[in-house]
């Protein structure tokens, strides 16, 4: 079973979806009581977050990831609250060219997950990212956004330990659910490389 | 001209509505949410509560934000605050979002402001159409400035020797997220008629 923690930080409840899964389990608690993180093998930050606290506890963060953790980072970086972040940079033109979602790469996290579907939300397009979180040296970059091929999603495996997984836009459950692949990439991208030692 | 502090949350909205520009000019000071049960709030005239700032945290603030409008102060509850939780008075029914009511050709959400307040000279429909999240049933001395079909979505109320404003929308979350258009012109009428609905002796 691999075990996600969801730093929750509205007044309403974390998704129903996760309870519908059966190999990954999703432990929801309020962020600023969450310090603990003995136990869990990944790290869920929903844009809701509020990244100032995020920043003030970036050392425990941080040294999940050299534990072999893995943390899924969702929203614009306002306060990069990890070594690896930057502040988040806007597509400069909103229309469709500006919005559409390219491939840069294919990655297993994404199999069978056309980037027409990240794209398109409806019909619309816009839903998925509107702006790029810049990637780090060594981070595999696998969806831009628009003619300057913003990094909407990259994955880093940090030589010192743990994955951190950027998405530069809005919680991307709700779009790995529709996807039907939420499962899989939560159990992947939790799961422990290595002879990390336990977080 | 009235002095406007608001809380953060410190979330990326919340960074760009309150510390970038445009609307960065309009708040004399931020207050991070944590620290607000030891800030003076009272030496500000308009204490601003942005879009979806956790009301988890606003419970405990309650006593001293209504302590702040008996004082004189002007309160002002944005879109996701939910301040039906924390202040006494306040009847709310929340909605469930229809966010694709536009994909529908000739559509609208029917939002019109009352009249009431001035806020005619700051905002017109568009800028106050985007999504709904939920009505208030106004109990003695609440005043509409905003319906959507003829249901309030954002209202007024002299609370002590200040005022309370509160409503549903939730611009600074989308302004913030670079999303809708509509919600940054909103926050462009909105600020400023909320520093001169401050003085207003009505």
């Amino acid at each position: 079973m691999i075990r996600w923690l969801w730093l929750h930080n509205t007044a309403t409840s974390p998704p129903a979806v996760f309870a519908a899964l059966t190999s990954v389990r999703v432990v929801s608690r309020p962020q600023y009581e969450a310090s603990d993180f003995e136990g869990f093998d990944g790290i869920l930050i929903p844009m809701h977050a509020d990244q100032r606290h995020l920043a003030g506890i970036s050392s425990e963060l941080d040294a999940f990831l050299d534990g072999g953790g893995a943390i899924l980072v969702n929203g614009h970086v306002a306060h990069p609250f990890l070594p690896e972040l930057s502040r988040f940079v806007p597509v400069s033109n909103r229309d469709l060219e500006g919005l559409t979602i390219h491939r840069e790469v294919d990655h297993p996290l994404f199999a069978g997950v056309p980037s027409a579907a990240l794209t398109f939300t409806k019909g619309v397009a816009g839903f998925y990212g509107r702006g790029g979180n810049p990637a780090p040296p060594g981070a595999t970059v696998i969806h831009t956004v628009g003619r300057e091929r913003l990094p909407v999603d990259w994955l880093l495996c940090r030589p010192s330990g743990g994955r951190l997984f950027v998405h530069s836009g809005n919680t991307i459950v709700p779009f790995l659910r529709r996807a039907g692949v939420l499962e899989r990439f939560l159990g992947a991208l939790g799961r422990r490389h290595g002879n990390h030692r336990s977080a | 001209m009235a002095t406007i502090a608001a809380l953060d949350g410190g979330t990326y909205y919340h960074q760009r509505t309150l510390h970038e520009p445009p609307f960065a000019p309009f708040f004399d000071a931020t207050v991070y949410v944590r620290d607000a049960p030891t800030a003076d709030l009272e030496h500000f005239d308009i204490v601003f509560l942005p879009c979806r700032l956790n009301a988890e945290l606003l419970y405990p603030l309650g006593s001293q934000l209504a302590a702040f409008m008996a004082g004189g102060g002007t309160l002002v509850a944005m879109g996701g605050t939910y301040p039906e939780r924390w202040l006494s008075g306040i009847d709310a029914t929340p909605v469930d979002t229809n966010f694709w009511w536009w994909l529908e050709p000739g559509a609208e959400l029917g939002v019109r402001t009352t009249g009431q307040g001035g806020l005619d000279d700051y905002l017109d429909r568009a800028a106050l159409t985007w999504h709904l999240h939920g009505f208030y049933t106004l109990g003695p001395g609440q005043v509409s400035l905003v319906e959507a079909d003829g249901a309030c979505i954002m209202f007024e109320e002299r609370r002590g020797a200040g005022r309370l404003i509160a409503t549903s929308l939730d611009p600074c979350y989308h302004h913030g997220s670079y999303f809708m258009p509509a919600t940054t012109r909103c926050l462009e009428g909105l600020l400023p008629w909320l520093k001169s609905r401050h003085s207003a002796r009505e």
